[in-house]
C-alpha cells in the first residue's frame, strides 16, 4: 500500500493551481493513500535562512513521523529544501536535539530523524514502479516527443538526492516518459536552472535561461516539455511569452506538470488536468494524443 | 623607464611577506612572479609554523631545539631572532585571518614535530601553507601591490656593481623586457625539481639562485638537502609530519615498527635527517636491493583525522584509492627542502648592493645542517620581513640610474640562440631533465659516497653538454612554455652542479649530509659553512 | 598502463581555431592526468602548454576538462578517467567558458582571478588587540577552514549557470571568498563587504542551482556560502531593490500565514509605489488571471492551519539572532 503524508507546498495551490488537483487525481487513480499535511509551513524554498527554515521543516518531519508515514512532495524545490534539512537533522543528532528543544518541544513534538521524504517522481520510480505504471496506460503518448526538465533540486546536491542509494534518480523523468509511450528528447538544459529564482534580481538573465531551455527543446524536436517542479513551470510556461520577446523569436512550447502528463496517459482528459490554465496553449499537444479511452467520471 | 623602489621576485610566503613589509614601510613595491602567487610552491606546505606559546614552552627551549637540530652549524644570533620574533609574526598572520586550529580555550593549538621537545607547531588543519598563502595574497590585494604574473625572471641587471633591476621573459606575449628598481629581492624558492622524488612543485627550479650565482654571488651550504621521511614513492608527495605526530608509525611489510627494529625509540619524532637516514638504511637489503617501508596510521582516531589530516586523507583516496586509517601506505624519503642557497646576511642582503634574497632560495646559516620542521615557514616570515624592511630602507636612500636595454638584448640573443641551434637529433630537454632527476635521486640522495658523487658530477657535466646542443622550436609567441622549461632546466643543471660540488667537498657527516665514507661529524675541520662559486663554467667550493 | 589522450591543441600565433590531437602514452598505474600531460610533453611534443604547480591539489592551477567535465588534473588518475572516456580515450580540454589562450591554458585572470580581486576579499583586522591571538572557538575555525579550502581552481565558475548566460556575473568562487572574510570573527569590515557584495551582478544574481557546490572538488560548498551572504546582508539591513524586497516579503508571508502569498510577493518585490514595475507585472499577471492560473488575490490569502506555530518559530528565531 502506498500511503503518504502529502506535502503539496505553496505553489501547487497558489501560482500553479492546476498542479494540486492533477496530482491528487493521479495519485488516487493509482491507488495511493494520501494524508494531506495541512498544518505545516512553507519549506523556505531556499529563500528563508536555514536558521528558521530548519525548525519549520523539522516540525513538518516530526508531524509525519507521528503519522508514521513518509512524506510525498510534488515540487522539486520543496523536495530539495526539506530533503536537505532532513539530511542535516538526521546526520547531526546534537543539532536535531537543539532544534527539538528550542522550537518543537513547546508543541510537544520531537523529531527523531526517521522520516523519509520523496518526490512523486521518485515514488513512481521506486515505490510504485514504472512497470506497474505501464499497465495503467490507456492513452499511450506514441509519437510524442517530450523534453524533460528536472529543476535544480532534483539534480543536486547528490547527497540530498541520496544518489549512492538510488543511482537512477537523475533518470526517472525520461524513464517515465518512455513508459507512457512517449519519446524522450535529450537536452543539455534538462538539469539546469530554469531562471525562476533570479526573476526579480536579474530579469534579463532569467529570461535568457527560460528562452535557452525552451528553444533548445524546440530545436531538438520536442512537442512538449514536462517538469516535476511548479517553480520551473512558472518560469518556463509563465515567462515564455516574455522570453519570446527577449529572444525575438516564437517558441510556443507547451509545458506540463509531471502529474498532468501521467494523468493524460492513464485516461484523464485535458480538462481534468486543468490544462486550460496554462499560459502557453497545450492544444497542439493534446491533438497528438490518440485518445483511446477516457475516464468517464472524475474519480476523485 | 619607470624605476621602482623595490622589486620582489616570487609570490610564495617569503616574497609576499617581504613585499607587504616593504610597502608598509613606505616603499613603492612591485611583485614579479612566474605563476600567480596562489599557485606558488608554498601552497602545498601542510603542517604549520613554530612558535613557543604552548604552556610549558619558552623561547629559550625553542632556541635550544633549533640549535640542536642544526647539528653544530647554526648561527646563534640568527636563531635567537628567529625564535624571539615568532610570536609577533604568527599573531599577525592570525589577525589577518589565518584559521589556525584552536584548543578548548580558543587559543592556538599545537602539535609536536620531529626534533622538538614539546608540541610547538601551530597548525591549521593539515593545510596551513595553503591558508597562509591565501591570507598573504589577500593583504597584497588590500595594499594594492601590483603583481606581474607569468613573468619568468631570466637575469639580474647589474650596473656599476649595483643591482638595478631584473630582466624577464613575459610568458603571455613572448617579449623579453627589463623592470628597473632600486632594490631587488629574490624570493624564488628552492631547486628541488633537480630530484626525481621530491615534494616540491614544478616551479621549484632554482631560478633565483642561478641568476645570483651567475653574477658571482656564492651559494652557501648547498650540500644540505633535507629529505622528508614520509612521501609517496614515485611522486614524492608528502604525507605530513603531523601523521607521525598523531601516532602514525613507520613499519615494514609485516607491520613491524622500524623504531623497534632499529633500536631507536620514538624514531618517528626524531629529526628528519635521522629518520630519513635510518629509513634509507632499512630499505636497502644486504645484497644492495630494495625493500619497502610503510606508514601505519590505523592508530589515529577518526575525528582526529577529520580535524588534522583531512587534506592528506583526501589526497590518498584520490591518488592511491586507499583510506588513510586502513592498511599500510608505502613511503619513501623525498627531497624536501634545500637548506642551502644564496648567501645572505641577517637582513637578507647579498654581496651585491641592492640585491637581497629571502626564503627558500636564500641561506643565512640560521638552520645549520638540519632544519627543525615548522621552522621553514617561520624563517620565511621573520626573515622575509627583515628583508622587506632592509630593502625598503636601502631603496629610499639609493639613487636611481637609467639602465640600457642592452641587458634585455643580451637575453634575447641567447634565447634566440636556443632556437637557431635547431631541434634535430634524438635528444630533448625532457630527456635531460629526467636523466638529471635520476642521477640526483640515485647518487646524491640521503646516503652519499665519494664514488657516487664523482659519478654524479660527471653525469651532470655531460648533461650540461647535451643541454648545450638541444634546441627550441621557436622563440617568443604566446605561452611558449617549451622555452620556459628550457630556461628552468638550465638553472637546475647549474644548481645541481653546485650541490654535487658542495657535497663532495664536505668530507664528514652532519645533519642532512650523510657520507658513508665519512660517517662521523668532524668539528675540527668542518664546523663551518661551505660556499660555492661559479667560476667560468665550473663550481668551486671554498 | 597504456592510455590515449585526446588533447585540445591551439596556437594563436599560427591558427584561428584549435583542434584535437591524439597521443598514446605509457604511464604508471597511479599516474594522474597531469602526469599524463607531462608524459606527452616528454615523449611526443615538448611544446604542449598546460598549467600545474603543486601536483597535490592545493594550488588550484591545473584545472582542465577531462572527458568534458571540469576536473583537477593532478587529483584525477588516468585509470579512472579511462573508464569514463569515449572508447577508452581520455579527452582533455581547457576550462569552458573561459577564453582559450594556448593549448590547455585558458584565461584564468579574466575568468576568475580578477573577479576575485574585484570583491575586495581581505580581512581588515582590528589591530587594537593585545600581543596574543584572538580567542576563537575551534568550531568556528573548522568552518573557516572548510570555506577557505577553496584553491581558486575555477571549477565552480565553469559550472555556474548564471555565468553561462552572463560573463559579467562575479561568480561563486569570488562570492565564497567574500563569505570567507565576513564570517571571520577577526575581520572588522563586514558591513562594507556585505554592502559591496549586495551590488549589481553579485550575491542576488545567484539562482542557487547548486551547480557550484556540485562542481567543487573540495568541500567548500560555494552555493551555501552565497545563501549565508544573503542572510547576513538581510540581517544587517543591507541592500534594497527587488531581490531584497522579494526576500523580505517572502519571509513576512511565511511568518504571518505559514505559507507563501505569491500576489503579495510579486507586488512587494516590485515595490508598492513602483508604478512601471507593477505595470510590467501586467501582461503576465493579467493573462494568468484570465486563465485562472493566478493565485488568490492577496487579501483572500488564507492563513494555514498551524500558522501560529510557524509564527512562534519565527519570533523565537528573530529574538535569538
Ligand atoms: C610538502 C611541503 C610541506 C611543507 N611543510 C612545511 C611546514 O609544515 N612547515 C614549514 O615551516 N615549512 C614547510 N615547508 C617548507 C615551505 O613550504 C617552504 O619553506 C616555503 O614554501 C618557501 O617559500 P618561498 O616563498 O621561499 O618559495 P616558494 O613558495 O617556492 O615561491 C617561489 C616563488 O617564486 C616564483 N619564482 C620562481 N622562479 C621565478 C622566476 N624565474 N621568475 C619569477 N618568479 C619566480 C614562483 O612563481 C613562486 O611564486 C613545506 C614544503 C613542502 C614542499
Ligand atoms: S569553491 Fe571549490 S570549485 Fe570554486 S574555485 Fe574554490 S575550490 Fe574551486
Ligand atoms: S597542480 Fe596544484 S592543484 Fe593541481
Amino acid at each position: 500500500m502506498n500511503k503518504y503524508a502529502f506535502f503539496p507546498g505553496c505553489v501547487a495551490k497558489g501560482g500553479c493551481p492546476e498542479l494540486y488537483p492533477a496530482a491528487v487525481k493521479v495519485a488516487n487513480k493509482l491507488g495511493f493513500d494520501l494524508v494531506e499535511m495541512e498544518d505545516v509551513g512553507c519549506t523556505g524554498a531556499g529563500v528563508l535562512s536555514q536558521e528558521v527554515s530548519d525548525p519549520i521543516n523539522a516540525r513538518t518531519l516530526a508531524k509525519a513521523e507521528v503519522l508514521g508515514l513518509p512524506i510525498m512532495t510534488i515540487c522539486s524545490t520543496c523536495q530539495g529544501v526539506i530533503g536537505k534539512a532532513n539530511l542535516r537533522l538526521q546526520k547531526d543528532p546534537e543539532y536535531r536535539e537543539k532544534i527539538n528543544r528550542d522550537y518543537l518541544a513547546e508543541e510537544g513534538l520531537e523529531y527523531q530523524g526517521t522520516t523519509d521524504v520523496k518526490h512523486m517522481l521518485w515514488i513512481l520510480g521506486e515505490d510504485y514502479g514504472l512497470e506497474k505504471l505501464k499497465e495503467q496506460v490507456v492513452n499511450p503518448l506514441t509519437g510524442v516527443k517530450i523534453a524533460s526538465f528536472y529543476g535544480c533540486y532534483m539534480r543536486r546536491p547528490s547527497d540530498v538526492l541520496q544518489l549512492d542509494q538510488f543511482p537512477d534518480r537523475k533518470k526517472y523523468l525520461e524513464a517515465t516518459i518512455e513508459i507512457l509511450g512517449g519519446e524522450a528528447v535529450a537536452t543539455k538544459g534538462k538539469g539546469q536552472c530554469c531562471g525562476f529564482p533570479i526573476l526579480s534580481a536579474n530579469e534579463r538573465n532569467s529570461l535568457e535561461m527560460c528562452g535557452n531551455h525552451t528553444i533548445e527543446a524546440k530545436k531538438k524536436g520536442a512537442d512538449v516539455m514536462v517538469t516535476p517542479c511548479p517553480l520551473c513551470h512558472l518560469e518556463l510556461d509563465g515567462m515564455q511569452p516574455r522570453a519570446e520577446s527577449h529572444k525575438s523569436q516564437k517558441i510556443q512550447l507547451p509545458v506540463l506538470h509531471l502529474p498532468q502528463l501521467v494523468g493524460l496517459a492513464i485516461g484523464f482528459t485535458p480538462k481534468d488536468m486543468k490544462m486550460e490554465r496554462h499560459i502557453v496553449s497545450t492544444k497542439s499537444f493534446e491533438k497528438q494524443i490518440q485518445w483511446i479511452e477516457v475516464l468517464s467520471k472524475n474519480p476523485v | 623607464m619607470k624605476n621602482h623602489d623595490v622589486i620582489v621576485i616570487g609570490g610564495g610566503f617569503a616574497g609576499m611577506n617581504a613585499a607587504i613589509t616593504a610597502k608598509l614601510n613606505g616603499s613603492e613595491v612591485v611583485l614579479i612572479t612566474k605563476q600567480h602567487p596562489l599557485r606558488s610552491h608554498s601552497s602545498s606546505s601542510h603542517s604549520g609554523v613554530n612558535v613557543a606559546l604552548n604552556d610549558g614552552d619558552s623561547v629559550e627551549q625553542h632556541i635550544q631545539d633549533t640549535v640542536e637540530s642544526g647539528d653544530g652549524l647554526c648561527d646563534s644570533d640568527l636563531v635567537e631572532k628567529l625564535c624571539r620574533e615568532a610570536q609577533e609574526e604568527v599573531v599577525r598572520l592570525d589577525r589577518w585571518g589565518v584559521p589556525f586550529s584552536r584548543n578548548e580555550s580558543g587559543l592556538l593549538d599545537f602539535v609536536r614535530f620531529g626534533g622538538s621537545s614539546i608540541a610547538r607547531t601551530a597548525f591549521a588543519g593539515d593545510a596551513a601553507g595553503h591558508f597562509i598563502l591565501q591570507v598573504l595574497y589577500e593583504q597584497i590585494m588590500r595594499l594594492e601591490i601590483p603583481v606581474l604574473q607569468d613573468c619568468l625572471v631570466l637575469s639580474l641587471v647589474i650596473s656599476d656593481d649595483k643591482c638595478r633591476g631584473v630582466c624577464y621573459y613575459d610568458i603571455p606575449t613572448g617579449k623579453t623586457v627589463i623592470e628597473q628598481g632600486n632594490a631587488v629581492i629574490l624570493a624564488t624558492g628552492g631547486a628541488n625539481q633537480m630530484f626525481g622524488t621530491t615534494s616540491s612543485a614544478f616551479s621549484a627550479t632554482g631560478d633565483g639562485m642561478a641568476a645570483a650565482y651567475r653574477q658571482g654571488v656564492p651559494l652557501m651550504d648547498m650540500e644540505f638537502v633535507q629529505f622528508h621521511p614520509t612521501s609517496l614513492p614515485g611522486t614524492g608527495l608528502v604525507i605530513t609530519e603531523m601523521a607521525r605526530s598523531l601516532g602514525g608509525r613507520i613499519v615494514d611489510k609485516n607491520n613491524k615498527a622500524l623504531s623497534a627494529k632499529s633500536g631507536l625509540k620514538g624514531l618517528e619524532l626524531m629529526n628528519r635527517n635521522v629518520c630519513s637516514q635510518v629509513m634509507t638504511q632499512a630499505m636497502t637489503t644486504k645484497d644492495g636491493g630494495n625493500t619497502e617501508l610503510f606508514l601505519d596510521c590505523s592508530g589515529i582516531k577518526k575525528d582526529v583525522i577529520k580535524r588534522q589530516l583531512y587534506e592528506t586523507a583526501a589526497m590518498l583516496k584520490d591518488l592511491q584509492g586507499v583510506k588513510i586509517a586502513e592498511g599500510l601506505i608505502p613511503i619513501t624519503p623525498c627531497a624536501h627542502r634545500s637548506l642551502g642557497g644564496i648567501k645572505v646576511s641577517a637582513n637578507g642582503a647579498t654581496q651585491i648592493p641592492g640585491l637581497f634574497a629571502t626564503g627558500g632560495c636564500s641561506c643565512s646559516g640560521t638552520h645549520g645542517a638540519n632544519q627543525l620542521g615548522g621552522n621553514a615557514l617561520l624563517d620565511n616570515l621573520v626573515y622575509g620581513r627583515a628583508t622587506g624592511i632592509a630593502s625598503s630602507d636601502y631603496a629610499a636612500s639609493a639613487v636611481a640610474k637609467e639602465v640600457s636595454d642592452s641587458f634585455a638584448e643580451d637575453q634575447r640573443k641567447s634565447l634566440r640562440n636556443l632556437v637557431s641551434r635547431g631541434t634535430s637529433g634524438k635528444d630533448s630537454q625532457t630527456a635531460i631533465r629526467s636523466d638529471l632527476q635520476k642521477v640526483m635521486n640515485d647518487k646524491v640522495g640521503v646516503i652519499r659516497h665519494k664514488d657516487a658523487l664523482m659519478e654524479a658530477q660527471k653525469t651532470v657535466e655531460s648533461l650540461q653538454d647535451r643541454y648545450d646542443k638541444v634546441g627550441l622550436q621557436k622563440y617568443g609567441g604566446t605561452f611558449n612554455t617549451e622555452l620556459c622549461s628550457m630556461v628552468e632546466l638550465g638553472n637546475l643543471l647549474d644548481i645541481a652542479g653546485a650541490t654535487v660540488a658542495s657535497a663532495l667537498a664536505r668530507t664528514e657527516s652532519r645533519g642532512n649530509h650523510y657520507r658513508s665514507d665519512y660517517p662521523k661529524r668532524d668539528d675540527k675541520q668542518w664546523k663551518k659553512h661551505t660556499l660555492v662559486y661559479r667560476e667560468n663554467s665550473s663550481h668551486v667550493v671554498k | 598502463m597504456e592510455v590515449t589522450l585526446k588533447i585540445f591543441r591551439y596556437d594563436p600565433d599560427k591558427e584561428t581555431k584549435g583542434n584535437h590531437s591524439e597521443y598514446a602514452i605509457d604511464v604508471d598505474e597511479n599516474a594522474t592526468v597531469l602526469d599524463g600531460l607531462m608524459e606527452v610533453k616528454s615523449s611526443h611534443d615538448s611544446s604542449l602548454s598546460f598549467k600545474g604547480s603543486c601536483r597535490t591539489g592545493l594550488c588550484g592551477d591545473c584545472s582542465v576538462q577531462v572527458n568534458g567535465k571540469g576536473t583537477v588534473a593532478c587529483r584525477t588518475t588516468l585509470a579512472k578517467a579511462v573508464k569514463k572516456g569515449k572508447d577508452g580515450v581520455v579527452s582533455v580540454d581547457p576550462l569552458y567558458p573561459a577564453k582559450k589562450i594556448k593549448d590547455l591554458i585558458y584565461n584564468q585572470n579574466d575568468f576568475l582571478l580578477e573577479k576575485y580581486k574585484s570583491m575586495k576579499p581581505w580581512v581588515v583586522s582590528n589591530l587594537a588587540h593585545g600581543a596574543r591571538e584572538d580567542e576563537v572557538s575551534d568550531s568556528t575555525i573548522k568552518e573557516l577552514q572548510r570555506v577557505m579550502s577553496c584553491t581558486m581552481c575555477g571549477l565552480c565558475d565553469q559550472g555556474c549557470l548564471v555565468i553561462a548566460v552572463d560573463e559579467q556575473y562575479v561568480g561563486p568562487a569570488a562570492l565564497n571568498k567574500v563569505y570567507r572574510v565576513v564570517m571571520d570573527p577577526r575581520d572588522s569590515s563586514k558591513r562594507e563587504k556585505l554592502e559591496f557584495a549586495s551590488g549589481a551582478r553579485k550575491v542576488w544574481d545567484c539562482t542557487h542551482c547548486f551547480e557550484a557546490t556540485a562542481h567543487c572538488p573540495k568541500d567548500v560548498r560555494p552555493t551555501e556560502s552565497i545563501f549565508e551572504l544573503r542572510d547576513m546582508a538581510i540581517k544587517h539591513g543591507i541592500g534594497h531593490g527587488r531581490p531584497v524586497n522579494h526576500h523580505k516579503s517572502f519571509a513576512a508571508s511565511v511568518k504571518n500565514d505559514g505559507w507563501l502569498d505569491e500576489t503579495r510577493l510579486a507586488i512587494e518585490t516590485e515595490g508598492w509605489f513602483n508604478l512601471p514595475g507593477l505595470l510590467k507585472l501586467g501582461p503576465v499577471g493579467l493573462r494568468a488571471f484570465m486563465k485562472r492560473k493566478a493565485p488568490l488575490p492577496y487579501f483572500l490569502h488564507k492563513k494555514r492551519k498551524g500558522a501560529d506555530a510557524i509564527k512562534r518559530i519565527f519570533n523565537k528565531w528573530e529574538r535569538e539572532s
